[in-house]
């Protein structure tokens, strides 16, 4: 993450821009480069974290006036290093025990007193090392000498789109609030932002609009007195919101540097995620489905994703396909095989909240296991290899309600 | 008890009030829609359990996880008079409140007699890691039980546990039901933008809040009354007797520069100055340096004179001849407690890794600091050095002898951070070194000290 005098932004008096370096810059582009290869360099040489910054510093970062923006690439790339402590014993420990005969001279003079180096070297003899192993190990645990173990950045690309993100991230921890509207979200995509939300411990409100949602997003005590105290979560959460593939737009309330100014972020500013994208692919059933069902040329509109329901506490649906006929609407999750004690949250979830026009297709491998679920009720489409179109269409005739009478 | 029974819940920071519709709502409490249930912030607690008892309203408290915690106190010590009083006052005003005392003055001890006043598990919060680990060597000699500390890379919590404010803001919507009593030292940092949190987050019923300064600039002072409680008790310096600054003797040492360091100097002062006169920087009053910071980071020009400053600046610092010197001050002063003062951290590693003495830093682990600082106490480490600027009643154990190797121009600073520690040792007077590099900035900063009142007399 990009902080303090490391963040460049803009403010003016509508608003505070974070500001971006272009990723196809060939400037920045070869900048990104020479750090990547120094980053390994280091790994190979085995420098400290203090040597590296020395040489980033001088080869890279010189007396140019971008110092900022160079050093804010330098803070992404060693953000992805790992680092080592490398001493004989823990150095706290290493120290106490050469700490423990009293000071002693720093030269040896005429008298032949203890030095230092007669210390290392005797400590070295009883521990079975070097003596200049012992005196490197002395303070190995400073955080400028901590031994570069592995460069996790490969490309200059990679880095510079990281840069852009880890800017956003930086002004977020000056959010006090986070109001993201999203248009069209495919079921998966849009409960991924959910488990996201929920990983990061942030409490959300939802309200529908058309086509997709607005979800607030803050934490428990916000209720009382706005404040920066969840910009951090706001932060660690943002890269997950990248992961939508659908439009999307945020706008961060910020207190930074004293004044309250909204940053807005948008899916069109080509910001990209570092996170790996897992659990919202379309799955083989899915897809057989869609053709079945478009096959079946019932007059059923059938789109993916649909609009997110509230359940309450903090819960939500987002439903995998909406079912349109004539201003009739049903709509159908889809439940795999691996998702056993979220299925029985949901049913006793929608059991309580009474929204008969909501289907569940679940994997017959999961309602034959063990046959702990709750009795099943007629929302429930069981299937093994395919969804069966057919049985969904009879279903979808049963339960759509009148989409102007839901609550 | 019926399954309807009100139930009152501690959840990250806040207290959730889970109840049939139908009934009261406790004070303070706000429907929260994102969970359909009535929120307040912790700090509600003590409000709504009073509200709850004069209501006669049965409830399950489900929100505190701490019971009642006798402790034995081994301290040993007479209390003085005002801090019997200041005790007095805190209970008297229903365990809540700001005690006003000088710095140096036992402002600890009084808190230890809250505590075992008390009962309760207690959580301290201190602004900086040398008051960290100056209070956890304090209660766990106090105390017959482990002291946790959060803070300065210790995460440990005990039912009396120490925490830096810092990580006080991050851990107490986390560990905000575990505690009874906060006690806030210096407390004038808590009305600030982010910390109040700690206030806000914490059930604790019980508060105490102790300064020397508790008054605010910006009037945020005011706000103390809501999260700790009123003032209940002051006593200034004028109304303490008698003298709590030791005299001692300063022993200016001027450093002459080696010739190939004078030459580098030379050549680096140059090059800095050269770059003020040309852009015609004006270097006076506050905003001089910030001035020049912001001139120097728009060009190539001034980038090399901020280096160029950086590295005058490490030379006279540095020399070779004082560390030299100040091996022969050991020597001579051998025997004799002893504190090493550099400004930077640079200088004090190379003392420490060259002469083997114990260090302290701001990178320290708060355990190990802590036992170097007792090591200095019962002496089997007669000295040390630290590059820490030990502000806000820091009290290190007294030393006879102190070496500042390298200093900031900050008056202030300085005086407080010699004024409270050097004492006279057995027959002989205390005694401050002061090494200045000769004829070099180093020089000028020291004599604007020295024109300080506190050098006189």
């Amino acid at each position: 993450m990009i902080t303090g005098p490391l963040l460049r932004a803009r403010s003016t008096r509508k608003e505070v821009r974070p500001s971006f370096v272009d990723p196809k810059s060939p400037r920045y582009r070869e900048q990104a480069e020479a750090l990547v290869a120094l980053g390994h360099e280091a790994v190979q040489r085995a420098w400290s974290r203090g040597r590296l910054t020395e040489e980033i510093e001088e080869r890279i970062v010189g007396n140019r006036v971008d110092h900022k923006l160079l050093r804010g690439l330098a803070r992404v790339l060693s953000d992805r290093c790992d680092f080592d402590t490398c001493a004989p014993l823990p150095p706290p420990e290493l120290r106490a025990r050469l700490f423990q005969g009293g000071p002693v001279r720093r030269r040896a003079g005429p008298g032949g007193a203890e030095t230092a180096q007669d210390r290392f070297g005797s400590l070295a003899q009883e521990l079975g090392c070097s003596p200049q192993e012992v005196e490197r190990g002395m303070f190995a645990d400073l955080k400028e000498n901590q031994v570069v173990l592995r460069c996790k950045v490969d490309s200059a690309d990679w880095l510079l789109q990281r840069y852009n993100v880890a800017l956003v991230q930086g002004l977020l921890l000056h959010a006090m609030r986070v109001e993201i509207e999203l248009d069209a979200p495919e079921g998966k995509r849009a409960r991924q932002l959910f488990r996201y939300i929920k990983f990061h411990q942030l409490m959300h409100r939802i309200r529908p609009r058309k086509g997709g949602f607005q979800v607030t997003l803050d934490g428990p005590a916000s209720l009382f007195r706005l404040s920066t105290r969840y910009g951090m979560a706001l932060a660690n959460f943002f890269p997950a919101l990248l992961l939508q593939t659908g439009p999307w737009r945020m706008e961060a309330k910020l207190k930074y540097k004293r004044l309250h100014r909204p940053m807005r972020i948008d899916h069109g500013q080509g910001l990209r995620s570092h996170l790996p994208d897992t659990g919202t692919w379309l799955s083989r059933e899915e897809r057989w489905f869609e053709e079945r069902f478009l096959a079946l040329d019932s007059g059923w509109e059938l789109s993916r994703g649909g609009e997110i329901i509230a359940l309450g506490r903090g819960d939500v649906l987002v439903p995998d396909f909406s079912f349109r006929r004539e201003g009739r609407v049903a709509m159908m999750e889809v439940v795999g095989v691996w998702r056993r004690g979220y299925l029985e949250r949901r049913l006793d979830l929608l059991r309580s909240h009474g929204r008969p026009e909501l289907l569940l297709a679940v994997s017959r491998k999961l309602l034959s296991d063990k046959g702990k679920l709750p009795a099943l009720g007629s929302e429930i489409i069981p299937f093994s290899s395919a969804i069966p179109a057919r049985e969904v269409l009879k279903a979808v005739e049963r339960v759509a309600v009148d989409a102007e009478l839901r609550g | 008890m019926p399954a309807t029974t009100p139930i009152l819940r501690f959840h990250r920071g806040t207290l959730l009030w889970q109840a049939p519709p139908e009934l009261p709502v406790p004070p303070d409490f706000v429907p929260d829609r994102r969970v359909d249930l009535q929120r307040a912030p912790a700090m509600a607690y003590r409000a709504a359990v009073e509200w709850l008892r004069a209501q006669q309203l049965p409830y399950q408290d489900q929100a505190r996880t701490w019971s009642r915690l006798p402790i034995r106190h081994l301290a040993d010590r007479t209390a003085r008079p005002y801090q019997k009083e200041g005790v007095e006052a805190w209970n008297a005003a229903g365990r809540r409140g700001v005690v006003v005392l000088p710095t140096g003055t036992g402002k600890s001890y009084l808190a230890e007699l809250c505590i075992v006043g008390t009962e309760r598990p207690t959580l301290i919060v201190v602004p900086t890691i040398d008051l960290l680990s100056q209070w956890h060597r304090r209660l766990s000699a106090a105390f017959d039980t482990t002291v946790g500390i959060l803070g300065g890379g210790s995460h440990e919590v005990e039912p009396i546990t120490v925490s830096t404010y810092a990580s006080a803001y991050l851990h107490a919507e986390r560990y905000g039901d575990r505690f009874g009593l906060a006690i806030f030292d210096e407390v004038h940092h808590l009305p600030s933008e982010s910390y109040q949190a700690i206030a806000e987050q914490l059930l604790a019923p019980f508060r105490l809040g102790l300064s020397a300064t508790p008054e605010r600039t910006d009037e945020a002072h005011l706000l103390l009354d809501e999260l700790v409680g009123p003032q209940v008790y002051r006593k200034d310096i004028s109304e303490l007797s008698g003298n709590w600054l030791a005299p001692y003797e300063t022993v200016r040492l001027r450093v002459h520069l080696s010739q190939e360091e004078q030459q580098a100097y030379q050549t680096a002062r140059a090059t800095y100055r050269g770059f003020i006169r040309s852009h015609r920087v004006n270097m006076s009053g506050r905003d001089g340096w910030q001035r020049f910071l912001q001139v120097a980071s728009r060009s190539k020009a001034g980038r090399a004179a901020h280096k160029a400053w950086r590295d005058a600046r490490r030379i006279a610092h540095g020399t070779e001849r004082k560390l030299d010197l100040l091996d022969d001050l050991l020597v001579e002063e051998a025997g004799r407690r002893t504190l090493v003062f550099t400004d930077d951290n640079a200088t004090a590693y190379r003392i420490s890794r060259q002469m083997l003495l114990p260090i302290i830093t701001h990178q320290t682990p708060a355990k190990e600091r802590s036992a170097i600082l007792q090591g200095l106490g019962d002496g089997s480490y007669p000295a040390i050095v630290t590059s820490r600027v030990l502000n806000e009643g820091v009290d290190m154990p007294e030393v006879e002898v102190a070496v500042v190797v390298s200093g900031t121009g900050s008056v202030r600073e300085h005086v407080q951070r010699l004024g409270r520690i050097l004492r006279p040792g057995k027959g002989k007077q205390a005694v401050l070194y002061e090494m200045v590099a000769a004829d070099t900035a180093e020089e000028r900063t020291s004599e604007r000290r020295r024109e300080h009142e506190a050098y006189e007399g």
